[in-house]
């Protein structure tokens, strides 16, 4: 795991104390782990570990489903063009 | 400065002072104390201090319960700058110090309705209260409509296209309302949008909000001789749907005898944000813009009705993305 992964798992965990892991499958939209508001912090997060800003208009939030979307969306080679 | 000292540091009986609470008749407290203190970013005796200066609660099961407009207008005013409605409303009007070229050029969106009846009597009709781009030269690809069902919810699908073009008032009169308006000093917050119809009550709390704004700025259109009416639309980009932001504005016939397009309070909400905003505030004032879509619903109506005889109002949710 990334360190940037590692470090997207830890805000999750901080914000849910009910929760002691997060599978790479969880929806973290549909199980709440990230609720609407808390969503405009993570996007902060994602934004300092790539260095990129994201455009809250290009948003898809299939994009930030699963903790391998994230992966896939914003820490891979393919992701950091 | 380390988050505990800045959290000390935060005046919230100022804060608490400086806004309006949402009248009981209007209130809906459904956010816990645990809500409350993720989204204001403060700490347990930090909570008890607003309560102690004011924010209403409710006490149900020994937890204290919060209207999540109280919320949201406490974090905007507070000033710490890293409460969860400051980072929402700093990144969602990001556009609005970028160039305006941006906004004024053609912009597709996905955009999906679904209505849910949640207390349906039956088979009966569906009204959407559509996008209605056509007259700002959009344009509106429908796929799926929704046809009368006896299923207690359905959904809308369309591609819509928008556009933007640089229009100004030129009507010295409705110049002159908006310059009133503006310079009224009325505060931007958060308010749940039954009250927002109240804009008499909005106003007299010195606060305003887009569909208060809007219906109080078409009656006065009006008063001054014009053909006025405020419109409910969708502001787009709010992202992906996380963040639930009514938009209203007020379609005017100008001197020219052009429909233009008044938001009056998205202007004051950017000028709050940021100062570098002057473009975009200028833009509010007669022009459109690409990332609204007009719909046909007057300014204080619902979207959406099930004529199934219920008489609690459909929910309606849209997702509009930006196409990729």
């Amino acid at each position: 795991m990334t360190d940037q992964l590692r470090a997207v798992r830890e805000f999750i965990l901080e914000r849910n104390s009910t929760m002691d892991t997060v599978s790479d499958d969880l929806d973290l939209i549909d199980s709440r782990a990230i609720n609407s508001l808390a969503f405009v912090e993570f996007i902060f997060l994602l934004e300092e570990l790539t260095g990129d800003s994201i455009d809250p208009e290009d948003l898809d939030l299939d994009d930030f489903r699963t903790l391998k979307a994230i992966e896939a969306r914003f820490f891979t080679q393919e992701a950091v063009r | 400065m380390s988050l505990q000292a800045a959290s000390a540091s935060t005046h919230w009986e100022k804060v608490a002072e400086s806004i309006e609470f949402v009248p009981a008749e209007y209130s809906h407290k459904t956010q816990p104390d645990t809500a409350a203190r993720e989204m204001l970013r403060c700490d347990q005796t930090e909570l008890d201090r607003l309560v102690d200066a004011g924010l209403p609660f409710e006490d149900r099961a020994g937890v204290r319960h919060f209207d999540v407009n109280d919320l949201y207008n406490l974090g905007m005013y507070s000033g710490k700058g890293n409460t969860q409605p400051e980072l929402a409303f700093r990144m969602l009007f990001r556009f609005a110090t970028k160039s305006m070229d941006d906004l004024l050029r053609d912009k597709t969106w996905d955009f999906r309705v679904r209505m849910d009846c949640v207390d349906c009597r039956g088979e009966a009709p569906w009204r959407l209260e559509a996008p209605d781009v056509e007259r700002f030269g959009g344009r509106v690809v429908v796929h799926q409509v929704i046809e009368p069902s006896a299923a207690s919810s359905g959904e809308y699908s369309a591609t819509v296209t928008t556009t933007g073009a640089r229009t100004p008032l030129v009507a010295p009169r409705l110049r002159s309302l908006v310059r009133d308006y503006l310079d009224a000093g009325y505060r931007w917050q958060m308010v749940p949008i039954a009250m927002q119809a109240d804009q008499e009550l909005v106003h007299k709390l010195g606060a305003t909000s887009c569909i208060a704004a809007s219906l109080l700025l078409a009656q006065q259109f009006r008063a001054a001789g014009y053909a006025a009416e405020a419109k409910r639309g969708w502001f787009c980009g709010v992202l992906g749907g996380a963040l639930d932001l009514p938009h209203a504005c007020v379609e005017v016939t100008d001197d020219d005898g052009s429909v233009k397009t008044v938001d009056i309070a998205k202007a004051q909400l950017a000028a709050r944000l940021s100062s570098d905003t002057g473009d975009f505030q200028d833009l509010c004032q007669g022009s459109t813009y690409n990332k609204v879509i007009p719909s046909t619903a007057s300014g204080n109506a619902s979207f959406g009705y099930h004529d199934c005889g219920s008489p609690v109002p459909v929910q309606v949710r849209a997702d509009i993305r930006s196409t990729r």
